[in-house]
């Protein structure tokens, strides 16, 4: 057999192809790897834009509750919505500044003009946090990639916790309410007002007026307050340590004055929703109780006024510091301050009448606010968009009357308030100098002859009265005969006073009139305190004029009046002056305020 | 017939063994040859090419990664922006730190590479001037001269907000451009009052 020496060609051919294809297999295993590379590239960019998407609902969120909505990301009514714009071109807020271009950022640009697209689902995943996935969704030479990011971002402003430190304490309420407003001791609550409803008004009571009484005569209030108003009276520079400290002293007065009003405010909803329930309790502590309800009233309009000042006063200063400073973090931080001030003024201002000496509060709250917004947005529309964009919002929401449903302090606010006017409304406006109710002449047939037993006594003649009251004239009471009074207004003026003054010893109502008209004691205007005797002048039928008592209440500033009737209008009644003057008719000729017949004695 | 058949002159060609290749066979494994170390050779240089692009492409995501995030994480330290103002762009970004010391992130222009590369090419530093032993001169202390990354083309600040800065990156390594933009938050962000 002959040695072969050479390979043949069939072989040659056969190896060559055999290296060919691996060769081949190498470099599409290479080209794969570099399109890969390109993809992770894209991956990479796509992730750190998302990054800078996340980056920019964080700050806008930080300052601003609704900032989801304010970058577009939610509808107007702040329900989640579906977000889908290409990057190029400043056609999104978050690659505005800078834009991404064909002159600054080519190779972005370029990167980002292959299908680039940028998708936003924004979800309510409760109803306090919105889910934000920033995916980006490309179309490259590369194949179709995307990225998403997931995240939370608020969507609401939070509830507040009521801490209060001026909170009545609770296991001392009952005996409290018992001792000083019902007066009595070693009895329990039950065992004075015998309707649950009317308990709760009570205690209700109890806590409201002893919680703003406590607030007001606190020393570390007072102080607080003491201090404010020194450092506000002194010129100190808005960057200085000392105007810090007095705008300080006034936000954290009106933050305490919200804290006690959040908790007060079930106990303002009790009386005002059961306040009639207070009218099956007898005289005696209907009257008091009455009292009471109008001084808790009276101790959260004075909170109220004080909440009012100090927020105005925080916000005016923290405007003059927000001028001082150029650190645009400290600025940021006034601003959220500022904002927080005047939302609630805002919402406040038609409750703020007599808060402001020099203005009307309404007018005033509202020229404050507006000018603020506007001044927000014009500096920082260049500077920094989250403000511009959170002014431009907050501006919307305060024209389409939205703070209340926005933000929950606002929201707060606005209904103690609100609370606090409907239940004015359902009082009498009592004089302050109104008369304790005195027991002791409830059930006996004349007054004791001082002011707050002549009114006692002419209310225990009501219905709902003992009705013991003896007309010696007629022998009669209105226990027996609604009309035992009638037609003898002096005779029940001068019984009420028991029949102690000596201006009332007259013939006529007229004449006693004539009597304290000679003495100068008669006032004309319609502001009698409760006890006084009032009157009106002659009419043709009844030359003798009317005389009667004044309660010390009013309705619209109308005096409420207990008169004895007449023709048409048998037994007594608790009815507004002007209801009086139309039934009897003649001249309202003014009030005396007889000074205590007893003590005199 | 048959003496006319066999051949009295010993042929080289019957009955004995063949020792050359003829010019066509030479021509046509020539050929095959050529096209073949062509093809090898293409492929060689195709693929080391590729190679070379992807070890550099991946170098730079590399470098890019890392340099962000360097940069990133000096601003997170910061508590509040010297410069630029929040209505300019610069090159370079001065922020206080939370002891009050003062820290500027800036760029150097890196003579080899930008010789190697025939455009201006930067390193990015950051130097934290130190405020409790800060004496008012004009020397600085090395040790707080650190670097953060390379191959960079050109770098630009812009503060979205008092709270965040936008910063634009481009790197730029054997004629390759890459860009990213990235927004750094401040860390320090609680009541500054």
């Amino acid at each position: 057999m002959k040695k072969r020496s050479g390979l043949t060609l069939l072989e040659l051919t056969i190896g060559m192809f055999l290296i060919a294809g691996a060769a081949v297999i190498y470099l599409q295993s290479m080209q794969s790897s570099k399109k890969k590379n390109e993809f992770y590239s894209e991956h990479f960019i796509a992730s750190i834009m998302a990054a800078k998407v996340v980056e920019a609902c964080f700050q806008e969120t930080e300052i601003n509750p609704y900032g989801i909505e304010a970058l577009g990301l939610a509808d107007e009514n702040g329900k989640p919505f579906k977000f889908s714009t290409m990057v190029t071109e400043g056609q999104t807020t978050f690659f505005k500044q800078p834009e991404i271009n064909k002159e600054t950022t080519p190779f972005l640009y370029n990167m980002f003009q292959k299908d680039f697209m940028l998708n936003i689902t924004t979800d309510e995943s409760s109803s306090r946090h919105f889910t934000l996935n920033t995916a980006f969704k490309w179309k490259a030479n590369t194949g179709p990639g995307s990225f998403n990011y997931l995240c939370r971002f608020p969507g609401f402003s939070p509830k507040k916790e009521i801490i209060t430190t001026f909170a009545f304490p609770e296991d001392k309420l009952e005996k409290k309410v018992v001792e000083r407003i019902f007066e009595e001791k070693n009895k329990n609550l039950g065992a004075i007002v015998s309707s649950p409803a009317a308990r709760e008004v009570s205690l209700a009571t109890g806590r409201i007026y002893f919680t703003c009484a406590g607030m007001l005569s606190a020393a570390q209030f007072k102080t607080a307050m003491e201090k404010a108003e020194t450092i506000g009276s002194e010129p100190h520079a808005p960057t200085s340590a000392k105007f810090f400290e007095g705008t300080e002293h006034y936000f954290n007065i009106a933050r305490d004055v919200l804290d006690v009003m959040v908790y007060l405010q079930p106990h303002i909803e009790t009386i005002n929703k059961d306040i009639k329930t207070i009218e099956s309790m007898n005289l005696r502590n209907r009257s008091r109780l009455e009292k009471y309800i109008v001084n808790a009233t009276m101790g959260l309009d004075e909170i109220k006024k004080l909440f009012l000042v100090c927020v105005h006063e925080a916000a005016s200063r923290y405007r003059a510091m927000l001028n001082a400073y150029s650190d645009n973090r400290q600025q940021r931080a006034l601003i959220q301050r500022c904002l927080d001030m005047h939302r609630l003024m805002f919402v406040a201002r038609e409750f703020g009448e007599g808060t402001f000496s020099s203005s009307d509060a309404n007018t005033t709250i509202k020229s404050e606010y507006y000018e603020f917004l506007a001044d927000l947005e014009k500096y920082f529309s260049d500077k920094d968009q989250t403000l511009a964009r959170l002014a431009a919002q907050e501006k919307k929401f305060a024209q389409s009357d939205l703070l209340k449903k926005r933000y929950y302090a606002c929201d707060l606010v606005y209904k103690i308030f609100a609370t606090l006017a409907t239940l004015k409304t359902k009082l009498p406006e009592v004089d302050p100098g109104t008369l304790d109710p005195r027991s002791d002449v409830i059930g006996k047939p004349m007054g004791d002859g001082t002011r707050s037993g002549a009114l006692t006594w002419a209310r225990d003649q009501l219905n709902g009265g003992t009705g013991e009251g003896l007309n010696t004239n007629n022998g009669m009471k209105t226990r027996d005969d609604v009309s035992a009074w009638n037609n003898w207004c002096l005779a029940f003026v001068a019984t009420a006073y028991g029949r102690r003054l000596n201006e009332l010893k007259e013939l006529s109502a007229i004449t006693s009139y004539e009597n304290f008209n000679r003495a100068g004691k008669i006032k004309t205007d319609k502001k009698p305190p409760a006890g006084a005797i009032m009157y009106t002048g002659p009419v043709p039928g009844n030359p003798h004029g009317h005389i009667f008592i004044a309660t010390g209440k009013f309705k619209n500033k109308d005096p409420i009046i207990i008169t004895t009737g007449g023709p048409g209008l048998d037994g007594l009644h608790e009815m507004p002056l002007s209801q009086l003057l139309a039934w009897a008719g003649g001249k309202y000729l003014g009030w005396t305020l007889p000074k205590d017949a007893k003590q005199e004695n | 017939m048959k003496k006319f058949l066999h051949c009295t002159v010993k042929c080289p060609c019957i009955g004995n063994r063949r020792n050359a290749f003829t010019l066509a066979e030479v021509l046509v494994v020539v050929g095959i040859a050529s096209l073949f170390s062509f093809l090898v050779f293409r492929f060689y240089f195709q693929a080391n090419r590729s190679q070379t692009l992807l070890l550099d492409g991946l170098q730079m995501q590399t470098a890019v990664v890392t340099g962000v995030n360097k940069v990133l994480r000096e601003v997170r330290n910061g508590r509040g922006f010297l410069v630029p103002s929040l209505n300019e762009k610069s090159t370079i970004l001065a922020f206080s730190d939370f002891e009050n010391n003062v820290v500027s992130v800036f760029p150097l222009k890196n003579a080899q590479m930008t010789k190697e590369e025939g455009e201006d090419i930067y390193d990015v530093y950051c130097y934290k001037t130190d405020a409790k032993s800060y004496s008012g001169g004009s020397s600085h202390n090395s040790k707080n001269l650190r670097h953060l990354c390379s191959h960079v083309k050109d770098i630009s600040f812009q503060l979205a907000n008092s709270n965040s800065v936008t910063i634009s990156f481009t790197f730029m390594k054997g004629g390759k451009v890459f860009q990213t933009i990235s927004e750094g938050p401040l860390m320090n962000s609680g009541d500054v009052l």
